[in-house]
């Protein structure tokens, strides 16, 4: 009996996380209801003026512009029309390129977000905030977490200082990590004061630098 | 007691009162508050100052301004533009309030400031305290929003905000973190794609139908510096000691108020910045104030972006000086270098025309040698350069510099590639001064072989600085050709192209047929087309030549007499051209030209005809 009360909890859990990922898929939908019968396509482009210029010459919006790659919803009018200026697009897995930032909710452990290949975006108590692509976060469902949607101002950076020695530092390894808010000199080097997230803080200590976590702003909540 | 206020009363008396100044500045503003305070100064202010719009923000709000000039209801296009943008992020609220106070000083002191009004009424000033109307107001909207930085773009995947200020298209996309992040959750996401939000493109655009900009000023906050490019690399831009030499006059202005000195470097990199943007496209000036507080101190949290609003009005007063500063600089001709013989002092000496400038700009008659040219490889010549004060007061402390280098299209001053004849520091009374140099002729040839070289000449003075690289823009700076004997004898001349922009440009090259002796003729041969063509290029349907970043091309011409020409027989030959940048937006041409003098050392030869 108990085993089956565990079976039909386990399938609702599923049908549950199943639900909210279909809300949020909807969600992502009815952001691109122009877009929702094409497909997404990739070309190459140089750089971000000539992503730009495709945009502003061939009215072809990206949708995501990333390293030399620059994702559109297309069709065979759009395609060929970038054909004809020398570009070669190839059909995308919308679902395997785009990401959503959701909360997950769940008893189990970090590792199988990190083994799906999700990011970890903040580290809460009770729940996680991860980035992953669409397929990302349906394998994770199957693996009964619950999915569910940010709530209003989520993610709130985590407001931080830490202090650095080299001034090469500031530049080369926080500023990539970090929302530089300000730099001060101190005996003991560079006070950095800044807004991140758990992933950048992560590196960050792995680096072995020390990071202080300083009290948020007055009315979030977390 | 009475004789304590003395002096004071004595100055009211001498300079007039101004208008009362009526904004609150004891506290911050809420949006709607500076919207509508906006729209009290141009209702005071009716014949100085106008409400403007610039375009709408992502949540469709008007991003809104006000011009302040005299005829405010015109566009007067022979004035000067300056612009002050407050607020690419939301919760850098100071910045906004330091935009208002600058507009009410503007138009508060505009009927009783003598000195300013006459600056102002050279220029059209545009101040656009919000950029960011949206994210202001979700900033604004609760205590747990008040660090909000980006705008409120629905990212699409359950997050919001561009940072607009990584969102330029110059260098977008190349860090991460601090300098640009790709992930949407970050403070500064950079948006899916260059000038993917309508608040930066509306920028770019309004700047680009500016007719005669000189000057953009983006504040931020906080830390108290006081940048200016490039923010996407440690290296300098072209023209680096134009900028710097404003940056550090306006740093010392600053501290000249409330004794806080603001800082050049930021020690991180920045892509996809705005005045990045505009230098780099147009040589248009852009600096980045980065206001109160220097540290993370002020009510809560969020610190440093929420001051203590007593931090308002000293934050509002010490940058009020650097701001004048740069008026004066866009507005008031005082030092100046002719460009030609009918320059008479109004920018620009010159304009593209689409098939050539309107006049010859690097042919500046305050510049000349002794000996006249053509000089003589290796010798010591005298060279002048005459300033013209405007002023009716000594300009003590000015600066005079000459540099030389390989003439070419699109040549500017100061530029990477020039080389400093010398550097003099004279006191310039009323009127004209001579200021000389001991130079000593290159020996070689240019780059290109030929003996031929271009002096630029830049006069500045903290009360008067160059606001540009290029020479037309800048009555500081004037140009002229100087030619040793040998390039005079021969009928195969070459032309030169740099391209100092860091993006691929069009490229066009004219010859000024007009002033041409009848029969003579200056071939420019077709440069064959690439075996790649630019991407770019086909995209904007350009069809001339292309040239990339940092590329020289080198180009023959010939120049064909007529047959009854003789030994000895001269004429100058105007070569001019401009590059047009490859990028999206209103694409500002950049150019200058040169000038050779050709003497026939030879009767004219011509290759024998085939039989």
């Amino acid at each position: 009996m108990s085993t089956r009360r565990n079976q039909l909890t386990h399938v609702a859990v599923v049908l549950f996380c199943l639900c909210l990922l279909g809300s949020a898929t909807v969600y992502t939908q009815n952001q691109r209801s122009e877009t929702r019968s094409q497909k997404l396509y990739r070309i190459e482009v140089e750089d971000a003026d000539e992503a730009a210029l495709i945009e502003q010459e061939l009215k072809v919006k990206p949708e995501l512009v990333r390293g030399r790659s620059f994702y559109y919803y297309g069709n065979e009018n759009i395609n060929r029309r970038l054909q004809e200026f020398g570009y070669h697009p190839s059909v995308e897995d919308a679902d395997s390129v785009l990401t959503r930032v959701v909360r997950v909710v769940g008893k189990g452990t970090e590792a199988p977000l990190r083994e799906i290949g999700l990011t970890i975006v903040l580290r809460e108590r009770g729940y996680w905030i991860a980035r992953g692509t669409l397929k990302q976060l349906r394998a994770l469902s199957r693996a009964e977490y619950a999915i569910q949607d940010l709530r209003k101002g989520e993610p709130y950076p985590r407001q931080v200082r830490l202090t650095v020695t080299k001034l090469s530092d500031v530049s080369d390894v926080v500023a990539p990590r970090i929302d530089i808010h300000t730099v001060q000199k101190s005996k003991e080097g560079f006070v950095v004061f800044g807004g991140a997230f758990d992933e950048s803080l992560d590196e960050l200590r792995a680096m072995g630098f020390k990071v202080e976590i300083l009290p948020d702003p007055p009315g979030v909540t977390r | 007691m009475r004789a304590k206020y003395l002096p004071a009363i004595f100055i009211l008396l001498v300079c007039g009162t101004p208008a009362a100044a009526v904004i609150d500045f004891t506290n911050f503003h809420t949006p709607a508050q500076i919207d509508s305070e906006l729209t009290n100064l141009a209702a005071t202010h009716p014949t100085i100052a106008q409400i403007f719009t610039i375009g709408t923000s992502v949540e469709g709000r008007p991003i809104r301004g006000i011009k302040i000039s005299d005829n405010v209801a015109t566009n007067e296009s022979d004035e000067g533009d300056v612009v002050f943008v407050g607020l690419h992020h939301a919760r850098e609220w100071i910045s906004a309030e330091v935009s208002l106070y600058l507009a009410e000083y503007l138009l508060t002191h505009y009927a009783t400031d003598a000195s300013l009004q006459a600056c102002m009424n050279n220029l059209e000033i545009w101040i656009i305290p919000v950029l960011n109307p949206d994210g202001y107001i979700y900033s604004a909207s609760s205590s747990a929003n008040r660090c909000w930085r980006k705008n409120r773009r629905n990212n699409g995947d359950g997050t919001f905000g561009v940072d607009l200020n990584r969102n330029y298209s110059f260098q977008w996309g190349l860090g991460s973190g601090s300098g640009g992040s790709p992930n949407t959750y970050d403070d500064t996401y950079r948006g899916p794609s260059a000038f993917s939000e309508p608040e930066t493109t509306a920028l770019r655009d309004f700047v680009g139908t500016l007719q005669n900009p000189k000057a953009v000023v983006s504040y931020h906050s906080y830390s108290e510096l006081f940048l200016r490019p490039w923010s996407y690399t440690t290296a300098d831009p072209p023209g680096e000691p134009t900028l710097a030499f404003i940056a550090q006059n306006n740093i010392s202005r600053i501290a000249a108020v409330h004794a806080h000195t603001y800082s050049e470097t930021i020690w991180y990199q920045s892509f996809g910045e705005a005045t990045d943007f505009f230098w780099n496209e147009t040589r248009l000036a852009g600096f980045t104030p980065e206001l109160r507080p220097a540290s993370a101190t002020g009510p809560g949290s969020c610190a440093g972006f929420a001051p203590f609003p007593t931090e308002i009005i000293p934050t509002a007063e010490e940058n009020l000086p650097a701001a004048l500063a740069l008026i004066k600089d866009a507005g008031c001709r005082i030092l100046w270098i002719k460009d030609h013989n009918t320059d008479n002092g109004v920018e620009p000496s010159a304009v593209w025309t689409g098939s050539g400038w309107s006049q010859a700009f690097w042919v500046s008659p305050d510049i000349w040698s002794v000996p006249a040219p053509p000089l003589t490889a290796g010798s010591v010549v005298t060279l002048n350069v005459r300033v013209h004060n405007d002023s009716a007061t000594t300009m003590n402390g000015s600066t005079v510099r000459a540099y030389y280098t390989d003439p070419r299209v699109a040549l500017e001053f100061p530029n990477p590639a020039a080389i400093l004849i010398g550097q003099q520091t004279p006191n310039l009374a009323p009127g004209d001064t001579t200021v000389s140099f001991s130079w000593t002729v290159p020996t070689g040839t240019n780059i290109w072989g030929e003996h031929h070289w271009c002096v630029g000449a830049i006069v500045s003075h903290p009360d008067d600085r160059p606001l540009t690289t290029q020479i037309q823009r800048s009555n500081n700076i004037g140009g002229r050709n100087f030619e040793t004997t040998e390039a005079l004898t021969s009928q195969n001349l070459t032309v030169a192209v740099t391209n100092f922009l860091e993006v691929p440009a069009e490229y066009f090259v004219t010859v000024d047929r007009k002033t041409l002796p009848k029969g003579w003729e200056v071939i420019v041969p077709r440069i064959p087309p690439r075996a790649k063509p630019n991407r770019k290029a086909l995209l904007l349907g350009v069809k001339g030549n292309i040239i990339e970043p940092g590329e020289t091309i080198v180009q023959p011409v010939r120049v064909v007499v007529p047959p009854y020409s003789k030994k000895g027989e001269a004429t100058d030959i105007h070569v001019s051209g401009v590059l047009v940048p490859l990028v999206p937006g209103k694409r500002i041409p950049v150019g200058n030209g040169y000038t050779f003098r050709l003497l026939l050392g030879a009767d004219p030869t011509y290759p024998k005809k085939e039989k």
